[in-house]
C-alpha cells in the first residue's frame, strides 16, 4: 500500500486535509486498488494453466480462483474503498468546518 | 420529517415482514401439493401471485412527482438500493442460462461469473461516487454537463441517448424473451400471450411510480431471486455432500466428478457413440464438397422415397408423413443446403468430440488452440467488465442513495448481494453434472426419470433435452445426451428430487430476475427520451407534471415494442446480451471515466470518442459474426465478435484523447464542475 501506513487516526483526532490533498489520496487510491484488480483477473487469469496444478482443498487453483476467489478480492477491494474513503472525507469536512467555522 | 435510520428501520420491518409471508406461501404450497393439488395449478399461483405481488408495489408507491420519478426521491438506503440493483442487475440470462454455460462449457463459462462481479470494482472505483456528487438523472445528463463546451453540452447529450437506447433495447429484448420462455414453460401459456402477461406486470409497476416503484419491487424481487436460487443447491449439495453450504461443499464433489469424467472418456460404448457422429458429420462433409450435384440427388431421392412409401401397401400414414415431412424440411436451393449441412456437420462433430473437462483451464489440442482460448477468456471479461460499468440502467441506480458515502456503500451491497448468487453459481453447475453423470449416464432406457420425459415434451421444435439409444445397447452414455444450457437451473429441483412447488419457486424466481432487470431498463429507455431529449432539447420550459407524463407514455411504447421485437423470437439471450456489454464498453466507458479523471478531455474529444468506438464495435461485430452475414474468417487475433469491445475500448479512448488535445482545452465552468464531483 501507498497509503499512509500509520494506524488509522479515529474520527475525534483526525487531521483536516485540503481538498487538494484529499484528491491526491483519491487518486492514489484508485490506483492502488486498480493494479490489484488487475492483477488478479488478467495475470492470474493468463497463468490459469500454470495454477491448475496447484490443488486447494480438492479444488483445482486457478478454477477455484475464478469460481470464487477473485470474487472474494472484488469484494475486498470495494470494502477497503469504501472504508478508506469515508475516512479521507471525514478529515475533509474537518478541514471546510476549520476554514468556513472560524 | 422522518431521519433516515428511522426509514431504513421501517423499511427493513417491511421486508422482514414480507420475507416471512413469502416463507408461509411457500408452505401453504408445500401443503397443497402434499394435498393433491395438480402442477399445473402450482404454476399458475406461482406466477399470478408475484406478478399481482409486483403490480400491487406498483401500485402503492405511485407517484408524478419529478424526483420520485426519476430517482426515488434520493433516498434508498445503501443496503436496499444494493439489493435493487442486484435484482436489477441479475437478468434473465444470468439467472437461467449461465449455470448452463458453466455446465456445456466447463472453464470459460467462468469469464461470464468474474465478468458480472468484476466490474463492480469499476464502478465503485470510477463511476458511483463521482455521479452520485453530480446528482441529476440520466447518464447522458452527466456527460452533457461534463462535456458543455461552449455553446451547448446537446450533442454530447443526443449520442449518449443514442447509445444508451441501442444498448438498453438490445438488452431488455432479451428480458422479455425470457419472460415469455419462462411463462410457456412452466404454465403452458402460449409464448406471446407469456410476454403480454410479464409486460403487464412491468407497466403497472413502473408506469405509476417509476424509479420510486421500480426500487421496491426489485428488492422484493431479489429476495424470491435468492429463494429461489438458493433452495435447490442447497438441497443438491446436502445429498452429494452432506454439508448444506454448496459453495463451501462443492469441492469435494470436484475430485470425484474429475474421475467420473475419465471414467466416461475411456469407455468403449461411449467411443462407440463418439464414432457414430463422426461417421454422420464425415457424410455432411462429403455431401458438402459434392456440391450442388450432392444437392440435386438428395432431393430426387427424397422424392423417390415419397413415391415408394406410397406405393408400398403395408407403409403406414405415419411413413407417409414422416417422408414427405422429409421432402418439405429438404434444402430449398444450394445455398441453403450449404449453410444447413455445414450446420449438421459442425453439430455432429461437436457432439463427436469427448466431454469438455468442468475445471482444466483452455484446453485445446494444441498450445495455438489453448492460447486464443485464453485470449478470448480474457478479451471477455474485459469487455463484460468494462460494460458492467458503463450500462446505464446499472449507474442510474447511483444517483438514487442519500450521499456520496452512501453510493460507495451500495456498491458493496451491490456486489454482496450479486456474488451471494454468483458464487452459486458453479456449485450448482458442478453438482447438477456430477448427479448426471452419476445416475443418469449409464442407467437403462427403461428407468429413466421423469424429469426427462417432462422437459423433452415441452418445446417439441428444440428440445430442452433429448435422449437417444443410439448405439442400441440400451444403457444411456453421456454422447446420447443433448441438453440445453437452460435445462440445468429449470430442471434442477426435479433432477435433486424436490417436490414440484419448488419448480414453481424456480420459475418464479427466473421470473422476477427477467422481469426486475426489465423494469429498470425500461425506465431507462423512457428517462432519456423523456428527459434527455423532450425535456434538455425540445422544450425545456415543460413543467414537471408535463414530463412524468411523457416519461409514462413513452414507457408504454417503447415497452410494447420491446414486446414485439422479442415476439419475433431472435437469437438466443446469451448473445444478445453479450452483444449490449461490448457496445456499452466501447462507447459509454472511455467518455464517462475519462470525463471525471482527465481534465483535458473537451466535447470534441468526447463526441470522437463515442462515434470511433461504437463505430469500430459495429465494424468488428458485423463482419465476423455469421449472424449479421459476418465470417469467423474475418476475426482478428481469433477474438469472437462477442468480445469486440476488445478493440472498440482501445479505440474510443484514443480518438478521445488525440481529438481532445487538438482542441482548446475545456472553459472554465468545466473544471469547476470536474472539481465539485470531485469533493464529496
Amino acid at each position: 500500500m501507498t497509503e499512509n501506513s500509520t494506524s488509522p487516526p479515529a474520527a475525534s483526532t483526525a487531521t483536516p486535509i485540503t481538498p487538494a490533498a484529499y484528491w491526491d489520496k483519491t487518486r492514489r487510491l484508485t490506483l492502488v486498488l486498480l493494479g490489484l484488480w488487475f492483477v488478479v483477473t488478467f495475470v492470474a487469469i493468463f497463468f490459469a494453466r500454470q495454477l491448475d496444478r496447484i490443488s486447494l482443498f480438492g479444488w483445482p487453483l486457478s478454477f477455484y480462483m475464478a469460481a470464487q476467489g477473485i470474487l472474494l478480492v472484488y469484494l475486498a477491494i470495494v470494502v477497503l474503498y469504501t472504508i478508506r474513503m469515508r475516512r479521507a472525507e471525514r478529515r475533509l469536512h474537518l478541514h471546510s468546518e476549520q476554514t468556513h467555522g472560524d | 420529517m422522518e431521519t433516515n435510520k428511522q426509514f431504513f428501520r421501517r423499511l427493513s420491518a417491511y421486508y422482514a415482514w414480507y420475507t416471512v409471508g413469502f416463507i408461509l406461501f411457500l408452505l401453504v404450497l408445500a401443503v397443497l401439493e402434499h394435498e393433491g393439488m395438480p402442477r399445473a395449478w402450482i404454476g399458475y399461483l406461482f406466477m399470478f401471485v408475484t406478478i399481482a405481488l409486483y403490480a400491487g408495489i406498483g401500485v402503492v408507491c405511485r407517484t408524478s412527482d419529478v424526483p420520485e420519478y426519476y430517482v426515488a426521491g434520493r433516498r434508498v438506503p445503501a443496503l436496499f438500493n444494493g439489493m435493487a440493483t442486484a435484482a436489477d442487475w441479475i437478468s434473465a440470462a444470468t439467472f437461467i442460462s449461465l449455470a448452463g454455460g458453466l455446465y456445456l462449457q466447463g472453464f470459460d463459462g467462468l469469464a461470464y461469473i468474474m465478468g458480472w462481479t468484476g466490474g463492480y470494482c469499476l464502478v465503485a472505483l470510477l463511476i458511483a461516487p463521482y455521479l452520485r456528487k453530480f446528482g441529476q438523472y440520466t447518464i447522458a445528463d452527466f456527460l452533457a454537463e461534463r462535456y458543455a463546451g461552449r455553446y451547448s453540452g446537446n450533442l454530447v447529450r443526443i449520442l449518449a441517448v443514442i447509445a444508451t437506447i441501442i444498448i438498453s433495447f438490445t438488452y431488455v429484448v432479451a428480458q422479455i424473451y425470457g419472460v415469455g420462455l419462462i411463462t410457456s414453460r412452466f404454465t403452458g401459456i402460449d409464448f406471446s400471450i407469456g410476454i403480454f402477461l410479464g409486460l403487464a406486470s412491468i407497466l403497472v409497476c413502473s408506469f405509476l411510480g417509476g424509479m420510486r416503484a421500480i426500487t421496491w419491487t426489485q428488492v422484493a424481487q431479489y429476495i424470491i431471486i435468492l429463494f429461489a436460487y438458493l433452495i435447490p443447491v442447497i438441497w443438491l449439495s446436502a445429498k452429494h455432500t452432506s454439508v448444506p453450504v454448496p459453495q463451501v461443499a462443492y469441492g469435494s464433489v470436484l475430485p470425484k466428478l474429475n474421475a467420473a469424467e475419465k471414467r466416461i472418456a475411456d469407455d468403449p460404448k461411449e467411443k462407440e457413440v463418439s464414432a457414430i457422429f463422426q461417421a454422420r458429420a464425415d457424410d455432411y462433409d462429403k455431401k458438402l464438397k459434392n456440391l450442388p450435384r450432392s444437392w440435386e440427388e438428395g432431393r430426387i431421392d427424397a422424392q423417390h422415397h415419397i413415391e415408394e412409401v406410397k406405393r408400398d401397401s403395408h407403409a403406414s400414414l405415419a411413413d407417409i408423413k414422416s417422408a414427405s415431412r422429409a421432402l418439405t424440411a429438404y434444402p430449398k436451393s444450394v445455398d441453403e443446403a450449404e449453410r444447413k449441412w455445414n450446420d449438421a456437420k459442425a453439430y455432429n462433430l461437436a457432439r463427436a468430440q469427448p466431454p469438455v473437462s468442468q475445471t482444466e483451464p483452455f484446453p485445446g489440442k494444441d498450445q495455438e488452440a489453448s492460447d486464443i482460448k485464453r485470449n478470448n477468456f480474457l478479451a471477455l471479461v474485459f469487455c463484460l467488465m468494462l460494460g458492467t460499468a458503463a450500462l446505464p440502467h446499472i449507474l442510474m441506480r447511483y444517483y438514487t442513495t442519500p450521499t456520496v458515502h452512501e453510493a460507495r456503500k451500495s456498491v458493496f451491497w451491490t456486489l454482496f448481494f450479486i456474488m451471494l448468487i454468483y458464487i452459486t453459481v458453479p456449485a450448482l453447475a458442478i453438482l447438477v453434472k456430477y448427479d448426471i453423470y452419476t445416475s443418469l449416464v449409464g442407467s437403462n432406457y427403461a428407468h429413466l426419470p421423469d424429469w426427462v420425459y417432462y422437459w423433452a415434451n415441452i418445446d417439441k421444435v428444440n428440445p430442452l433435452v433429448s435422449i437417444n439409444d443410439l448405439n442400441h445397447d440400451n444403457i444411456v452414455q453421456l454422447g446420447e445426451i443433448a441438453l440445453d444450457g437452460d435445462i440445468i437451473v429449470l430442471a434442477t429441483p426435479e433432477i435433486a428430487g424436490l417436490p414440484y412447488f419448488i419448480s414453481g419457486l424456480v420459475a418464479a424466481g427466473g421470473l422476477a430476475a427477467a422481469l426486475s432487470t426489465a423494469d429498470g431498463l425500461l425506465l431507462t429507455i423512457s428517462n432519456a427520451l423523456s428527459h434527455d431529449v423532450y425535456y434538455k432539447v425540445i422544450d425545456p420550459a415543460a413543467s414537471s407534471q408535463k414530463r412524468v407524463t411523457i416519461s409514462k407514455l413513452l414507457l408504454l411504447v417503447v415497452a410494447l415494442l420491446a414486446a414485439y421485437a422479442a415476439s419475433l423470437k431472435p437469437g438466443d439471450i446469451l448473445s444478445m446480451v453479450g452483444v449490449a456489454f461490448s457496445l456499452a464498453a466501447s462507447t459509454l466507458f472511455p467518455a464517462l471515466v475519462l470525463g471525471i479523471f482527465w481534465r483535458r478531455a473537451n466535447q470534441a474529444g468526447a463526441v470522437a470518442g463515442i462515434v470511433a468506438g461504437f463505430v469500430m464495435c459495429v465494424y468488428y461485430m458485423l463482419h465476423t459474426h455469421p449472424a449479421f452475414g459476418g465470417h469467423a474468417a474475418n476475426q482478428w487475433f481469433h477474438i469472437a465478435p462477442i468480445s469486440a469491445g476488445i478493440f472498440g475500448v482501445p479505440v474510443g479512448i484514443a480518438a478521445l484523447v488525440i481529438v481532445s488535445l487538438l482542441t482548446p482545452p475545456p472553459d472554465e465552468r468545466t473544471l469547476a464542475l470536474i472539481d465539485h464531483i470531485r469533493t464529496p
